[in-house]
């Protein structure tokens, strides 16, 4: 695409593919078809915050409806099982084939070692397992303390080290209280008390500093 | 798609081949790592917990049963979901020829204005999810596959069965309408 203005059918295409350029999911032919519009419209690129926005958004709707305490895998394996052939054949896998599903899952580098740390934390609870991932910076899931005081939806960066996680929140008097949630987001008690919107917000703000370790927050 | 996605979809392609040999460990692994995203998606669509739950479960029992049928065209997560939306599809059809009335399911589920709500209102972001929310049932399921569950435009168009040009236009008009209603809920995003 030339630096001349673009056309209303040329605006019109690139407007169509915004929501795929700020998700990350356009081939590299549209991904620089978009670079090259909004490097010479500054409309456009006023429209991606606007798609960003909009993701954030339906990310928040999303997270927010609440899992029926009934959800669970043992109540979808029942269901199945009624319906199906399910019991009609012994699996030859065990608890180490879950166990080695669950180490095994591909996923990024910062959300494999929290699921690892909160499967560790549930799993043993109160028994300490200071040699294997540090404490600080996590809460014992079954503590209560996702439902207390003031918490923030967070996805952290790819690639971030757990150490670094446990430090940063331990530095601003944070605990991530649950997770991994589905798309490996957490919720990290931001304190322990109910903030007013201004103390949140700077609450929120203060996290999102943290960028070697923060990808994104949600109110 | 990046390494990170690349990977995890191997992984799921590796449990739905167990599945379709009856493992059933592998049916609990592949639901621990969807269940949740596939009931948000269903009960965005269907506004009713009960139903979403029950349809989730049909979900993977479709998966189970149809495990060897499952020929890896697409990633696996988008096979549960075009399942999902099958499923939603068939019990809001169904619910319809029944009376009930989706109109009266969404008052019930929308909040009633309390002071809490009020308060709410004032908030940008608060007021965006509520015209998020208000958006057509196509609309909003659109909006949700893209932004929520990150599909790109041939994902989409597999799980509605749909053109990909659909996928683009459709999504364009549920974001056009979305600055509507945004606007007149006192937000101009000055576009369109």
């Amino acid at each position: 695409m030339s630096t001349k203005a673009l056309t209303n059918d040329e605006r019109e295409e690139i407007e169509m593919l915004l929501p795929w350029f700020v998700t990350g999911k356009l081939d590299a032919a549209d991904r620089a078809k978009v670079e090259a519009a909004i490097a010479i419209d500054p409309a456009l690129r006023r429209q991606v915050d606007l798609a960003r926005d909009e993701l954030d958004v339906t990310f928040a709707a999303n997270e927010a409806v609440v899992l029926p305490r009934s959800l669970s895998v043992e109540s979808g394996m029942k269901a199945v099982a009624a319906n199906t052939s399910l019991g009609a054949r012994q699996s030859a896998g065990g608890f180490l084939d879950k166990v080695r599903d669950f180490f095994t899952a591909p996923t990024a580098g910062a959300v494999k070692w929290a699921m690892a740390a909160a499967a560790a934390i549930i799993l043993v609870q109160a028994v300490t397992i200071g040699s294997l991932v540090p404490r600080q910076g996590f809460e014992v899931a079954s503590g209560g303390g996702a439902s207390s005081g003031t918490t923030a939806i967070v996805k952290f960066v790819d690639g971030a080290r757990a150490q670094d996680i446990a430090a940063e929140l331990a530095k601003r008097g944070m605990v991530i209280v649950d997770g991994p949630k589905p798309g490996g987001t957490f919720i990290v008690r931001l304190s322990p008390d109910k903030l007013s919107a201004s103390d949140r917000a700077a609450k929120i703000s203060e996290l999102r500093g943290a960028s070697s370790i923060v990808g994104m927050v949600l109110p | 798609m990046n390494r990170d996605t690349l990977d995890r979809d191997a992984g799921d392609r590796s449990l739905v081949e167990r599945l379709a040999k009856a493992d059933q460990m592998a049916l609990r692994t592949l639901m621990s790592r969807h269940q949740a995203k596939v009931f948000r998606f269903i009960a965005r669509r269907v506004a009713n917990d009960a139903l979403a739950e029950e349809l989730t479960n049909e979900v993977f029992m479709d998966a189970w049963r149809h495990a060897a049928t499952y020929e890896g065209r697409s990633q696996v997560s988008t096979w549960l979901l075009s399942i999902a939306h099958n499923r939603a599809i068939s019990a809001l059809r169904k619910r319809r020829e029944e009376g009930w009335d989706e109109d009266k399911a969404a008052a019930i589920a929308d909040d009633a204005d309390d002071p809490e709500v009020i308060a709410q209102k004032a908030d940008k972001s608060a007021v965006m999810r509520r015209c998020l929310d208000s958006l057509s049932a196509e609309h909003k399921e659109i909006i949700d596959l893209v932004y929520y569950h990150e599909l790109a435009v041939a994902e989409v168009a597999a799980v509605l069965s749909i053109p990909e040009a659909t996928v683009k236009t459709r999504m364009f008009y549920a974001r056009k309408k979305l600055s509507e209603i945004l606007k007149a809920n006192g937000v101009d995003r000055g576009w369109p």
